[in-house]
């Protein structure tokens, strides 16, 4: 499951940033692309909620910061489905 | 991104903005990724379609968060052929940017600006068994503080102010009671709207945040994480609602308003199809669920009509038959008179949408088209784009709702000139009787008995005059749009101004005010800043009669040896291409040096005022009184 999570979050990461070249992986973290700001973050959440019909809380937010936590998030919230 | 990738997604994006096919879109998530491709190769975009595209200086004022908004706002923008620059306004500094002159909105020198309010803004909101005059003195301190605001935007160079009504909140602390105090949240942002839609001046255009919200749904439009997390005043998800409503608001602003409703007939006007079913057989019965849909249509149009919006009928009928249920029906809401451009006949409708422009003498691109046919819609969509058509509900209870939210008709203001427009065009059948009466056009003409009142502009037909230069496509010699604060500035420098405006009636209707002159003194020079004129009155010898105006006027003018004119060619001013020659004016090889930071990159022309001859055309003066001004402008009609 980890890696279809991965495939799937990688096409929404390429998508995003318009950049095809992206490989994600777990430590990568806004310092790791250029242009993932504040503004972009959310736009990354909002598309993730979308692909995998999830709704992000306040604290989730909050907390995730790098790409792993966003795939242990969505294993989590599959899984419990 | 190769050069290949590039030329698909420039395809891309040209098929979607030509297809004004956006609004379609309503995921949030895609348009912000959609913007991201975008802004790759926008300048590309722009570099090829810079012929299209009317460049716009926007600036969003708001309490707020707009960073997502403007994305998404951008991509309707560049849907609507309008190039914007956007300017964000320091956060939570609406004041400040609007009373600092030297502040960056001033910098940014904008067109347009968009002033988003937020219940959240106001930070003190009456305690609870506040009285009412109590109540009455916070919103009149309310008022003054936006009557500052507005003031000073006034005396700016803006031309078009939109200001959002506060969004009142879904949460009800007080629950019912509510709107059962005065002191409550909900009554004193009520009370403020009012308040501000009674005081507001004529330049701000007021948009009512509260009523989209509630289209849209509070419980979606409210999103307190979303705020939280971004500080934007609205959920993410309305943003595309909300950009699509400020990009047709934009887009009337920069001139670019739908005029003509075209309705088909069978299935659209009524059940039935009245060459089959006959007029007893057609369905709008008030006593039938589906005939009182079709009748709360025809009322809704009727509603449009009296707002003066034309209306025009494009039907697979023969004429004789399409028109009993207009004659014989007694439920029908619509009568003949109301349409003022009826087509029915077997020939397509696409060449029947070209012929109704081309009769009403406007442009495809001010038609909106409300058929229940798919293929015929269709058929318009691809070979006539530039229409508006509607995505049509099957169920015709849906037909009012679909024509509504579709918000094709959001003009910036309403005139006397709009809705008598419509009264206008029937008068030309009968006009059009007289001229097959009379042999040659001169004797037509005086039979028609035209009465002209031409004069400087004053404040009473100050927003007409407006309307008429932002409005008028084809008869506009330079096709300048200016604001009413423009205008007003002019009308203050009449050492440098002048502006004439004239007002035709003829035995048949009151066209009202009808043309525009905005002349400007340089050096020895008188030049036409800007000509236009309605094109319902055209070949009526209006402009002769008008030139003759501006020869007199000139002539106050000390030491002016010659008019000067320039043409700017567009796509629609083409019918006026040998107008200037028409009053003996010379085309110039050069621009006259004192024009060359006026001038527009048009053809000059010029003439000697020795050399100027009154021209003849056959309308007399008309007299009026300040009564007659009075039910023109006041709106009441006499008799």
């Amino acid at each position: 499951m980890r890696d279809s999570v991965k495939r799937d979050l990688q096409a929404i990461f390429r998508e995003i940033f318009d950049d095809k070249s992206i490989e994600i992986f777990d430590e990568m973290t806004a310092d790791d692309i250029e242009e993932w700001d504040s503004l972009m973050h959310i736009q990354l959440l909002l598309a993730i909620e979308k692909k995998f019909n999830v709704a992000f809380k306040t604290e989730d937010v909050m907390e995730i910061q790098n790409v792993g936590q966003f795939i242990d998030y969505l294993i989590k919230k599959i899984g419990a489905r | 991104m190769n050069i290949n990738e590039a030329n698909e997604r420039l395809a891309y994006f040209e098929n979607l903005f030509d297809k004004r096919d956006l609004s379609s879109k309503s995921d949030v998530s895609e348009l912000l990724s959609l913007y991201k491709k975008f802004s790759k190769i926008e300048e590309v975009y722009i570099s090829k379609h810079r012929g299209t595209l009317v460049n716009k200086k926007i600036a969003i004022l708001a309490s707020y968060s707009i960073q997502h908004f403007q994305y998404v706002f951008k991509l309707f923008l560049f849907n609507k052929a309008i190039q914007p620059e956007l300017y964000e306004g320091s956060f939570n500094n609406t004041e400040y940017e609007i009373l600092n002159p030297s502040s960056g909105l001033y910098r940014f020198e904008p067109d347009i600006i968009f002033i988003l309010t937020d219940h959240r803004d106001i930070k003190n909101y009456p305690p609870i068994f506040t009285s009412k005059d109590d109540i009455d003195i916070w919103v009149g301190k309310r008022i003054s503080e936006w009557n500052q605001l507005w003031d000073k935007l006034k005396t700016s160079r803006v031309s078009t102010i939109f200001q959002a009504l506060y969004t009142i909140p879904a949460e009800t602390p007080l629950g019912n009671l509510e709107s059962n105090y005065i002191f409550s949240q909900t009554s004193c942002l009520k009370l403020l709207n009012y308040n501000l839609i009674v005081n507001k001046p004529q330049h701000i255009n007021l948009i009512d945040m509260d009523h989209h919200s509630a289209i849209y749904g509070k419980d979606r439009w409210f999103d307190d994480k979303d705020y939280f997390i971004s500080k934007q005043g609205f959920s993410f998800n309305a943003i595309p609602h909300l950009a699509s409503v400020f990009s047709s608001l934009v887009a009337s602003s920069t001139g670019r308003v739908n005029k003509c409703l075209v309705l088909d007939l069978d299935n659209t006007l009524w059940g039935g199809v009245i060459g089959d079913d006959g007029v007893d057989g057609i369905n709008i019965d008030p006593n039938n669920p589906i005939g009182e849909a079709y009748l709360s249509f025809q009322k809704y149009i009727k509603k449009l009509k009296e707002r003066g919006v034309m209306l025009a009928v494009c039907s697979k009928n023969n004429e004789d038959m399409a028109k009993i249920p207009f004659l014989k029906h007694e439920q029908m809401i619509l009568k003949l008179n109301d349409i003022c451009c009826f087509v029915a006949n077997w020939d397509d409708k696409v060449n029947n949408i070209r012929s109704i422009a081309k009769q009403l003498n406007i442009g495809l691109d001010s038609l909106v088209f409300f058929d229940d046919n798919p293929a015929e819609r269709e058929l318009v969509k691809r070979y006539l784009p530039e229409v508006t058509v509607v995505p049509v509900d099957e169920e015709p209870a849906h037909y009012v709702k679909t024509l509504d939210r579709g918000a094709y008709f959001d003009w910036i203001q309403l005139t006397k000139e709009d809705i008598e427009r419509t009264e206008t065009y029937v008068a030309n059948y009968q006009r059009e009787e007289i001229r097959r009466e009379h042999t040659d056009y001169d004797s037509f003409l005086k039979s028609l008995e035209m009465e002209i009142m031409i004069d400087e502009l004053s404040e009473q037909g100050l927003s007409r005059v407006v309307q008429l230069i932002n409005k008028t496509n084809q008869f506009n010699l330079r096709t300048k749009r200016y604001s009413e604060n423009d205008i007003q500035k002019m009308m203050n420098d009449s050492s440098n101004f002048i502006l004439l405006f004239g007002e035709l009636k003829d035995k048949f209707s009151n066209f009202g005010i009808i043309t525009c002159i905005i002349l400007r003194k340089v050096n020895d020079m008188a030049f036409i800043d800007t000509w236009v004129l309605s094109c319902r009155a055209f070949n009526k010898g209006v402009e002769y009669a008008m030139f003759n105006k501006v020869v007199d006027k000139v002539k106050t003018w000390n030491k002016i040896s010659h008019i000067v004119g320039e043409f700017i060619p567009t796509e629609k001013n083409k019918v006026i291409t040998e107008f200037l020659p028409t009053l003996e004016f010379k085309r110039l090889n050069d621009i006259p040096l004192s024009l060359n930071n006026i001038g527009g990159g048009g053809i000059f022309y010029s003439i000697e005022m020795e050399n100027i001859e009154y021209k003849k055309h056959f309308i007399s003066n008309m007299i009026k009184n300040d009564d007659d001004w009075g039910y023109h402008y006041a709106g009441q009609r006499k008799a």
